[in-house]
């Protein structure tokens, strides 16, 4: 009977388990590029509190905070301290748990909107409450939800917005050339920042306007 | 194929309990299964009784619900359909345009994708007590990258007649798949997969395992073949986004 020598069983068993603690580390590592685990260490699920003062000055402050900070598909957390803490996630996948809002969840926050559709009141979000809220860009540009309406692109102002079938953005200022700075959450690869935009001219917004400001 | 990255088990931790008209309007469908025989026993949404499901997925079991699924062109589309062409886009469209119109049990939806482009286009709406067809509440866009969707355009827009919130979602085929299951609590409903030319879209399924504080649901899906197999399953969490 032939039998193959103890030492090279071990050998080949120890091969076996080095290969199998290098998958499980590449596992681990490339996990850990694209999980930060923003969300779960940061980001809380606390009740927001309704306002009756509902400021545009206000709602620029708000969106302020979240300039510089990071992109999240479904996204609506952030920590204001300028840095994107989860760059390089996999885009469109609304499990990674990375840092910010994405476009529409950026403005939900922004314009102290209700999860109920039908509540036009204006609820203070914290900046690290996890929420994205109930409308995607192309909800907001059909001004669904009790507190929104379309509205003419040439009446916009500060903190309305222009919204297409996949994104939108808010304005912070007015060009004197037409174009406008546009606060938004642009992507992955963008974070949340001002741009100047043609939103304005480009045919594929639509002006959306938040009512019941009081000032 | 599922849209990318949506399939696995990140949805078992983050699954939302179920909302009481969610529960209820489960429990109204259980009864309904409950109380007939060998017969469709439950409706769809425009108030049609359910067929029997295919023979080749009676394992499924009795409370398995067969939803329907027509093609049209956009000469033949319907006013409500066209209503769903001015809603969500003002493209001129060919005569001959596909169009999927869906009727399940949660609510109804049409789907097309214009001149074959870069883009999927859908309205949904709920359930009404009549029966009759409701207005589109739900109207969404998808992408198409590599040949596959960028995003299920997850939806909770709509409502049923007793107010349960619908979430609805694109599901891809995969290949040689004739069937599509979603099981939600004791509601397990069966799409057909259109099959033509310009009709293979993405599949709209509902859910009542829609959470609207957190706008996110879960789809538990299994796809099968003309056999019967099960060619794939998944659970997935998706999220209104973007």
């Amino acid at each position: 009977m032939t039998t193959h020598p103890r030492p090279w069983r071990h050998v080949r068993r120890l091969a076996g388990t080095i290969a199998a603690a290098a998958a499980l580390l590449v596992g681990v590592q490339s996990a850990r590029a694209f999980h930060t685990q923003f969300v779960a260490l940061n980001c809380n699920t606390n009740n927001p509190q309704r306002t009756s003062t509902f400021t545009r000055s206000g709602s620029t402050a708000v969106a302020l905070h979240a300039r510089y900070e990071g992109y999240q598909w479904a996204g609506g957390c952030w920590k204001d301290n300028n840095i994107d803490d989860s760059p390089g996630d996999p885009t469109e996948n609304p499990n990674t748990g990375g840092e910010g809002g994405d476009c529409s969840g950026f403005t939900f926050k922004v314009w102290r909107e209700s999860t109920n559709e039908n509540d036009a009141g204006a609820y203070q979000w914290n900046m690290l409450r996890n929420i994205h809220g109930l409308y995607t860009a192309d909800r907001f540009r059909h001004g669904d939800g009790a507190p929104n309406v379309t509205y003419a692109k040439s009446g916009l102002i500060g903190m309305d917005a222009l919204a297409s079938y996949h994104h939108i953005g808010l304005i912070y200022a007015t060009n004197a050339d037409g174009t406008d700075q546009i606060i938004e959450a642009k992507g992955e690869a963008y974070g949340t920042n001002i741009w100047t935009r043609t939103y304005r001219g480009d045919t594929n917004y639509s002006g959306v306007r938040r009512l019941g400001w009081t000032g | 194929m599922f849209p990318r990255v949506r399939l696995g088990g990140t949805g078992q931790r983050g699954l939302p309990l179920p909302s009481v008209a969610a529960v209820a309007a489960t429990a109204v469908l259980l009864l309904a299964s409950a109380c007939g025989d060998s017969k469709p026993r439950a409706r769809l949404s425009d108030g049609s009784p359910a067929e029997a499901v295919p023979s080749a997925l009676k394992h499924l079991g009795a409370a398995a619900l067969l939803t329907t699924v027509r093609t049209v062109r956009f000469l033949s589309l319907d006013p409500r359909g066209r209503a769903c062409v001015t809603l969500t886009t003002g493209l001129a469209l060919a005569p001959d345009q596909p169009f999927v119109e869906r009727v399940d049990h949660l609510g109804s939806s049409v789907t097309f994708r214009p001149h074959g482009g870069p883009f999927v286009i859908g309205c949904t709406s709920g359930s009404t007590r009549s029966g009759s067809k409701k207005a589109w509440c739900g109207h969404v866009v998808g992408e198409i990258r590599g040949d596959h969707l960028a995003d299920p355009r997850f939806d909770i827009a709509c409502r049923t007649a007793g107010g349960a919130a619908v979430g609805s979602a694109w599901i891809e085929p995969v290949h040689n798949a004739r069937w599509i299951v979603v099981r939600d609590h004791a509601l397990t409903q069966v799409y057909p997969v259109a099959t033509g030319a310009g009709v293979a879209l993405p599949v709209r399924v509902t859910t009542l395992s829609a959470d609207i504080p957190t706008a996110t649901g879960v789809f538990r899906v299994e796809q099968y073949d003309k056999a019967g197999t099960r060619v794939a399953e998944g659970t997935f969490r998706t999220a209104v986004a973007g």
